[in-house]
């Protein structure tokens, strides 16, 4: 029993040291997943506060989509440096545009707007379905990738961006638009190639309204 | 009286041979300051065209430029690090391994005052690297996406094979992917795999899939190495001409494939304007400017038949 002693008190104190700092701890699989989880970041729930909080005002301030349409037809070349937004490096652009048209089409694919009175040249149109690509995100330059840690957040706010357009903004387009009706709107277009996306602009809507 | 001229004499031979000498040390050109390029491999011609353009920007701007290569190791990429520190290194275009593994590195360069410049591949932090440059893997795959319900239609059965799963341009890409493809009910993935980025892997894991997937419609490939290698499988089952094969990064083997509509799409992730820039970036920041935007997105565009005599050499014909 002496000879064992030293090695008890040895084993006794190894013990206490490690209840005291453990050099490891064991959590349940579920409670790590349920941590990680709460925090992730929900898209959907931020886009529902700056759609009403920041995108809408921003509406307000952008460029008159008569005044696009005038550049475009005039000095297309121009259109980029007086009204576009470039992000990072890249040979595509953004405009964020608001004004009113004229339905002068109601399809199942596309809504076409004229900006003159009583214009029947489609001018702005407005495609119906899917909404895909960074239109909304990056069009208005409330958003800033560098803010984000990790692109794929970044990335999740266009994709809930697009869906809100898709649920909220596109139903309301086609319940009010027959050919003739007047409606007023605000969105953002990417212009890729500017041989096919300045004449007519293709238009994702943030906001539309009758007139 | 015979002595003190030849202690002057000595004196006098003395000084002029010091001034020889301090002239001569003058006249020798100052030691360049040397710039680290940090990539993650050098086995895939991809990355090679990233870390070679880095190095020659490097070059013509005035810098001593070193390629460290990292074979996907996050522990070699660290002890390159180490190394780069101690070895007076005064800025690091830095492709790195791991997005998260990666942090540690980049802040004990941050902290030994070396600024760190990331190229195509981010890391998960906004406070470590100087800036970083990054192609929109996530919405250059969106494109491909919408091209690829276009031409393979909204119905039919795809094979995915993933890159390296630590890194956020995988899941970048898939998701950009699928944001696009999962919308279309009709498409269903009856297969995705890593098959790590590499083009060996990549025919290893299509043959596999092939066995028990003999009428896929396509394959969607993370990367244009993997694109080759899942070819290479077809060709040698004989349904290269049946199922579409779509990559990512504008590879020239891929490229010259698509010019002959053997491979459908990949998107063109421009690596000497991203490596260019990033060297341009450290020279500015040597220079003295400190204002760098934390992320740089470089746009991908879509590849495909239709436009590819565009495209070549990794980039945009002039």
């Amino acid at each position: 029993m002496k000879r064992f002693l030293p090695w008890l008190i040895l084993l006794i104190l190894v013990g206490g040291l490690c209840l005291a700092f453990p050099p490891f701890r064991v959590h349940s699989l579920k409670a790590v997943r349920e941590a990680q989880a709460s925090k992730q970041f929900d898209a959907a729930a931020f886009v529902g506060r700056f759609w009403g909080e920041k995108l809408l005002p921003a509406t307000e301030k952008a460029a008159d989509a008569t005044q696009v349409v005038a550049a475009v037809a005039s000095n297309p070349a121009k259109v980029r440096e007086q009204f576009g937004r470039t992000v990072g490096v890249s040979s595509s652009y953004f405009l964020f545009l608001r004004g009113s048209g004229r339905v002068v089409s109601a399809g199942d694919d596309t809504i076409c707007l004229s900006l003159q009175p009583e214009g029947e040249v489609a001018e702005v149109v407005v495609p119906l379905g899917l909404v895909f690509g960074n239109a909304v995100r990056d069009g208005t330059g409330l958003l800033d990738s560098s803010s984000y840690p990790n692109a794929q957040e970044f990335n999740d706010i266009s994709a809930a961006l697009n869906r809100m357009v898709e649920t909220n903004v596109l139903p309301q387009l086609q319940q009010m638009a027959k050919v003739g009706t007047r409606i007023q709107f605000a969105g953002c277009v990417e212009v890729a190639d500017e041989e096919t996306d300045l004449k007519p602009l293709k238009l994702v809507p943030v906001t539309v309204k009758p007139e | 009286m015979k002595s003190t001229l030849i202690h002057r004499a000595v004196a006098v031979a003395t000084a002029c041979l010091g001034l020889l000498f301090a002239g001569s040390a003058s006249a020798q050109p100052a030691a360049k300051t040397k710039i680290a390029v940090v990539i993650s491999t050098l086995n895939n011609p991809w990355f090679v065209v990233l870390g070679e353009t880095a190095k020659a920007r490097a070059n013509e701007l005035g810098y001593d430029a070193t390629i460290f290569d990292s074979q996907n190791d996050t522990a070699k990429e660290a002890s390159h690090f180490e190394n780069l520190i101690a070895g007076g290194y005064k800025a690091v275009l830095f492709n790195p391994t791991d997005a998260d593994g990666s942090v540690a590195n980049v802040l004990k360069a941050k902290k030994a005052g070396v600024p760190v410049f990331c190229i195509d591949r981010e890391i998960n932090s906004t406070n470590a690297a100087t800036s970083q440059m990054l192609s929109d893997n996530y919405s250059g795959c969106v494109a491909l996406g919408q091209y690829f319900v276009k031409t393979v239609g909204k119905e039919g059965t795809y094979a995915e094979l993933l890159g390296l799963v630590g890194d956020n341009n995988t899941w970048n890409r898939s998701k950009g992917f699928h944001s696009v493809v999962d919308r279309f009910p009709g498409l269903k993935m009856v297969a995705q795999q890593t098959a790590e980025f590499d083009r060996a892997k990549a025919l290893e894991v299509m043959e596999s899939i092939l066995q028990k997937n003999p009428d896929l419609n396509a394959v969607f490939c993370g990367n244009d190495a993997m694109a080759m290698g899942a070819y290479q499988a077809l060709v040698s089952a004989g349904k290269a001409d049946r199922i579409k094969v779509f990559g990512f990064d504008g590879a020239d083997d891929v490229v010259k494939l698509i010019a002959e509509k053997k491979i459908a799409a990949t998107g063109m992730q421009f690596p000497k304007v991203m490596a260019q820039k990033a060297a341009e970036y450290a020279d500015q920041y040597l220079k003295g400017k400190r204002d760098f935007p934390q992320k740089v997105p470089v746009k991908v565009d879509l590849v495909t038949p239709d436009n590819v005599s565009k495209y070549g050499d990794y980039g945009k014909k002039p």
